[in-house]
């Protein structure tokens, strides 16, 4: 049967963009920034960030939530590009061949993650977040005291000054923009970088193609009702860790794809802020813990960027200082996080309630 | 063959082509350090003076060098020709001598270039 449209229902559904478009629409002219400037800036941090935001889909599809684990993929990534600038590699090889290396870390550390989130079955959310802490703690370890000790790093300028473990920061010289660089067009005097996006439509394919598939039809089984899923034959506990997996190796090639765009590592802290920023612009873009697609990425990355770029320049225009645009932008961009949460929580209990309803009510 | 096997095999397969294409990668994206030297080079009693009018073309742009200067080229790839241009100050002729040098995986060489033009079987040096 043919479900009614309802104009309530479509509001409430898209209440998160919609309020986000208004607040656009109330902050560009503010801003004074020029259409140009803006849309320049808008497409260059959807070729930066578009990746790591639309590994958070395939969890979502295995009701797995959103996936707060993803900055594991990020620091495999990471480890993949430092080892890169230390052998001297550059150009576009360096980052196929930090894909390389950093493809067996990510899915060892989505394989490691999936296993723990199905211990902890209904609470992934929050494990995967305090997972994404835990392993900062091995990646720190790893980094700080195992490179240049146990894993030799042949470069000095990577290297604290005692010897051993990575700079804060570091250049990637030969690795800046390459992939934004390989083939761009310049229409009205905006850069596209073709490549960049030719690789997130690739992965969107990937995605739209996967889902077909017959593990991606598991896939939806088990994020709908794991106990039917279980009792049709579909192996639950594997499906949801080769979620994660996938969902780990996707971030790790989007961490690549976003530090190739800005040129530099933050060593320490580049993988920290990825998972709330990408779980934050998914959820601008309208998606829910327990619906994502990919209009809510791009939507996401425009409408979270854009408060970025023009909230600083507005709030100095209407009230005289630039930080506190900032602090409203952050106050609602996080805010959403924990409404949404909150809402998922609640929608959850309300399921379980009903149950318990039904279930009483059949044995009396 | 049993499908898990043949499973097994074609995993390990993958694996080869990928540690091959990183090994490949690596080789094609590696960047190399090469400092020419230009002063006296002496081997096995013979001595060849530092070269006057010599120019250096490589990937980069192209370089004068003194006698006993040192320039650093930076290339990139598994191999670099290296043309030296030598212009004899007498007679203002020219003559260009080309030098390919195999890198592989070795990141800095250290070249002179009088024992490279004058024909030497190891330009290479040890500071």
């Amino acid at each position: 049967m043919k479900q009614k449209y309802s104009f309530k229902g479509a509001l409430i559904s898209n209440l998160v963009p919609i309020v986000f478009l208004a607040f656009a629409a109330f902050a560009v002219p503010m801003s004074g920034l020029s259409i140009q400037y803006l849309l320049e800036e808008m497409i260059t941090r959807l070729a930066r960030d578009s990746l790591l935001v639309l590994s958070l889909i395939i969890p979502v599809l295995a009701g797995m939530g959103l996936n707060f684990g993803m900055v594991l993929g990020a620091m495999a990534g990471q480890i993949g590009l430092v080892l890169v600038v230390d052998w001297g590699i550059g150009g576009m090889p360096a980052l196929l061949v930090a894909a390389l290396v950093g493809t067996p870390i990510s899915i060892g550390l989505g394989y490691f993650c999936g296993y723990i989130l199905n211990l902890a079955k209904g609470r992934e959310m929050v494990t995967s977040y305090i997972i994404g802490f835990f392993m900062n703690g091995a990646y720190q370890f790893l980094l700080l005291y195992c490179m240049g000790s146990i894993i030799p790093i042949s470069n000095p300028e990577l290297l604290l000054s005692r010897g051993y473990g990575i700079r804060n920061s570091m250049d990637l010289p030969n690795i800046r923009q390459v992939l934004d660089r390989l083939v761009s067009v310049n229409i009205f005097g905006m850069n596209i970088p073709i490549v960049t996006f030719a690789v997130i439509a690739a992965f969107c394919v990937f995605i739209v193609w996967f889902k077909g598939t017959k593990i991606g039809q598991d896939m939806r089984a088990v994020g709908r009702n794991r106990a039917v899923a279980n009792g049709a034959g579909i192996p639950v506990e594997k499906t949801r860790i080769m979620a994660i997996i996938i969902s780990t190796l996707i971030a790790c090639y989007g961490q690549i794809v976003s530090l190739q765009n800005l040129g530099t590592i933050n060593t320490y802290n580049s993988h920290e802020q990825v998972g709330i920023f990408s779980i934050a612009a998914l959820l601008v873009g309208g998606a829910t813990a327990e619906n994502a697609s990919i209009v809510n990425v791009f939507l996401g990355v425009f409408l979270f960027h854009l408060m970025f770029v023009v909230s600083p320049m507005a709030g100095k225009n209407l009230l005289g200082d630039a930080q506190l645009g900032e602090y409203f932008r952050v106050f609602v961009s996080y805010g959403i996080i924990a409404v949404s949460l909150l809402l998922h929580a609640w929608k959850k209990r309300h399921e379980m309630l009903e149950r318990r309803l039904l279930e009483n009510s059949v044995k009396e | 063959m049993n499908v898990k096997l043949r499973r097994n095999l074609l995993r390990v397969a993958l694996c080869l082509i990928a540690v091959a294409g990183g090994f490949l990668l690596s080789l094609v994206g590696m960047y190399h350090s090469i400092i020419l030297d230009n002063s006296e080079f002496s081997s096995a009693g013979a001595v060849l003076p530092p070269l006057e009018g010599l120019r250096v073309l490589s990937e980069a742009e192209p370089v004068e060098m003194s006698p006993d200067d040192r320039i650093l080229v930076s290339t990139k790839g598994p191999s670099t020709t290296l043309v030296f241009e030598i212009t004899s100050p007498e007679t203002q002729q020219s003559r260009e001598i080309s030098y390919t040098l195999h890198m592989g995986f070795k990141k800095q060489f250290f070249l002179s270039v009088p024992a490279i033009v004058g024909g030497g079987k190891n330009p290479f040096l040890v500071e």
